[in-house]
């Protein structure tokens, strides 16, 4: 299958999905204006990818910011990652977020608490 | 109408920059470089959470009008624009700043409204954090939205409660709501 690539916006984060590698990388703000048209094509590659994924998978997630449309849209990613954990697939979540991010912070512990079959670390990081 | 005649100012609130007209992505897309290019111009040593924090507050306030205001415009599949007013101040009062919002809205929208924000306003810290996580996880591919995950996110970002308030005219009934941080 194809890789994807985008480059980051003003609203919408870098996005790697590397199939061959096995990783996921998100790193950048999301706030478009329609956030379920805008990953669309993501959820569609991830579906497909998660048929038959590498033995391990690694996911780094860096989202300073997410409008409410774009965390229901991961909330859904989410679901993707651990339902492919729940098949018994190594899959592992890096969420990362700056020190004084209190919000991304929380975010990610309410996503260990929601998908608790899923590894995911949370990853504080020092700011520059 | 002139609307910025019906946004509740006081006497000692500084007005940082007032904007009133069609509000877009492209006006969102924006906002960061202008609050923090504002922000900085009146405190140098402001603090990048509260830069942050008015920014997050600002694209929910400013994406709610798009979407839900009235005579909102399609222009095409995903893209709505709506007029509106967007304000941020200083509030010496409490020594806060604020970002302000006024839009037309439908009559049938104010009771909807109200019961989103009561509630909401109704929950301390805990148990907004809570809720959100109830209403995501009731939402798992439905799409719907607004389910209130909006003024959820604003409200865990604000440091007083959601204020607001539904102004009847002769131009029809418009929504303000302003947020303190």
């Amino acid at each position: 299958m194809n890789n994807i690539n985008l480059e980051k916006t003003e609203h919408t984060p870098a996005i790697d999905l590397d199939a061959t590698a096995g990783t996921i990388n998100i790193t950048g703000d999301s706030y478009p204006e329609d956030s379920f048209e805008f990953y669309k094509e993501i959820i569609v590659w991830l579906k497909e990818y998660f048929q038959n994924p590498k033995d391990t998978t690694i996911i780094n997630i860096n989202l300073p910011y997410m409008n409410s449309s774009s965390l229901k849209v991961y909330f859904d990613i989410f679901d993707i990652f651990e339902k492919s954990a729940l098949k018994g697939n190594s899959t592992k979540v890096n969420w990362i977020y700056l020190e004084d991010n209190d919000i991304a912070q929380e975010t990610g512990e309410d996503f260990q608490l929601d998908f608790e079959n899923l590894d995911i670390i949370l990853v504080s990081k020092e700011m520059e | 109408m002139n609307i910025t005649k019906l946004a509740n100012h006081y006497e000692d609130d500084k007005i940082l920059f007032s904007y009133n007209g069609v509000i877009s992505q492209i006006f969102v897309k924006g906002i960061k470089n202008l609050i923090n290019g504002t922000l900085t111009t009146h405190n140098n040593n402001i603090e990048a959470a509260i830069l942050r924090k008015l920014f997050e507050i600002s694209v929910e306030q400013l994406q709610n009008i798009m979407s839900y205001g009235k005579n909102n415009i399609q222009k095409d599949k995903t893209t709505y624009e709506s007029e509106g007013l967007c304000i941020l101040g200083y509030c010496t009062q409490n020594d806060k700043y604020f970002i302000t919002t006024l839009n037309h809205i439908e009559k049938e929208d104010k009771e909807k409204l109200e019961q989103k924000l009561t509630k909401v306003n109704d929950m301390d810290s805990k148990q907004q954090r809570k809720y959100l996580r109830e209403l995501l996880r009731s939402g798992v591919d439905s799409h719907s939205r607004g389910a209130g995950v909006g003024f959820l996110e604003i409200a865990r970002r604000s440091s007083e409660k959601l204020k607001y308030s539904f102004k009847e005219t002769t131009d029809g009934l418009f929504f303000e709501l302003t947020i303190y941080i």
